[in-house]
């Protein structure tokens, strides 16, 4: 399973984690969201999408493309307010 | 409207130069791929800190600054715990845009139509929502993330030019054409601060911008 943790710094000067984003390997149903799936963060990035950063693009990606969308997070979440984890890989026993 | 929101002054305080050379007291490692840290100086400011120099983002605050404006948080390139960086000043009280369902209406419109200005300055192309600030009990913004993706990526997201325009705010005060003015006479002297070519693009190209808002007098129709 691949996934990206997101953070938003919090009143408290405290990071604090949102949600989780997250795609099975091999998987064809797209980007899951655990968490605070009503965080403006998160219902925001369903109803915009994010820009193709990694390849400079201006076309959108939503969570149905799957790894470009997981791989592009930490670029449109990139200031410390809200921040986006690298893609990791979990194996599921 | 335009007085409903007074933007209280600011005290003159050296911010940049705590960034550059202030006392580092605590560093705390943060989650994320782009900032790394969050850095808290002795008099009690805090910054955040990325592992890479951006000049980027430097001249975005030196043409804010150069305009007076005050719409970039201080920015200084420094070394933590001997890692070189950028530090760019966390505004305590302030959340990203997109926390709010009409940010637009949390400031003063003077405030949005110097925001304009200033990304139409800057040629910024990501300005969506998560990349600036709202500061609901100043009624400030703030224009963050002044990056490579933001001043030279071949997007188009202008959210607070649009929304400038299409609340009829365009026409520009003596004030402000006095201001750009002053950019646009200052600026040849920011050339000198960087040998990146990318950077000094971007102080160009903002240099030419400037001077076609000079000549209109406004902003509408500056972007089709």
């Amino acid at each position: 399973m691949y996934f990206v943790d997101l953070f938003e710094f919090d009143s408290r000067a405290k990071q604090k984690k949102i949600a989780t984003f997250k795609m099975e390997e091999g998987g064809s149903n797209g980007v899951e969201v655990e968490g605070d799936s009503y965080h403006p963060a998160v219902e925001n990035l369903r109803g915009e999408g994010i820009f193709d950063y990694k390849n400079a693009a201006p076309s959108k990606l939503y969570p149905d493309d799957g790894l470009s969308f997981l791989e592009n997070l930490k670029y449109n979440f990139r200031s410390g307010y809200l921040s986006a984890s690298e893609v990791q890989k979990k194996t599921v026993d | 409207m335009e007085n409903a929101f007074e933007v209280p002054p600011s005290p003159q305080v050296d911010f940049r130069g705590t960034l550059e050379k202030g006392d580092i007291i605590e560093t705390t490692p943060l989650n994320g791929g782009a900032v790394t840290a969050l850095v808290v100086f002795k008099d009690g400011m805090r910054a955040f800190f990325s592992p890479m120099v951006n000049s980027l983002e430097l001249a975005a605050f030196w043409i804010d600054d150069l305009l007076g404006f005050g719409l970039v948080p201080p920015v200084a390139e420094r070394s933590v715990n001997d890692q070189p960086g950028l530090l760019r000043q966390l505004v305590g009280g302030a959340k990203p845009a997109l926390y709010y369902k009409t940010w637009e209406e949390m400031v003063q419109p003077q405030e949005l139509l110097k925001a304009a200005v200033l990304d139409y300055i800057l040629d910024s192309r990501d300005r969506r929502r998560e990349n600036f600030l709202i500061d609901e009990s100043s009624h400030k913004l703030w224009l963050i993330n002044n990056d490579y993706y933001m001043l030279l990526a071949s997007f188009n997201s202008r959210d607070i030019f649009n929304t400038a325009v299409n609340r009829g705010l365009t026409d520009l005060s003596l004030d402000m054409l006095a201001a750009i003015d002053k950019f646009y006479s200052g600026s040849p002297s920011l050339l000198n601060r960087t040998e990146e070519k990318e950077t000094l693009d971007v102080l160009n190209r903002a240099r030419e911008r400037a001077s076609i808002i000079l000549d209109k007098k406004t902003v509408a129709n500056l972007w089709h």
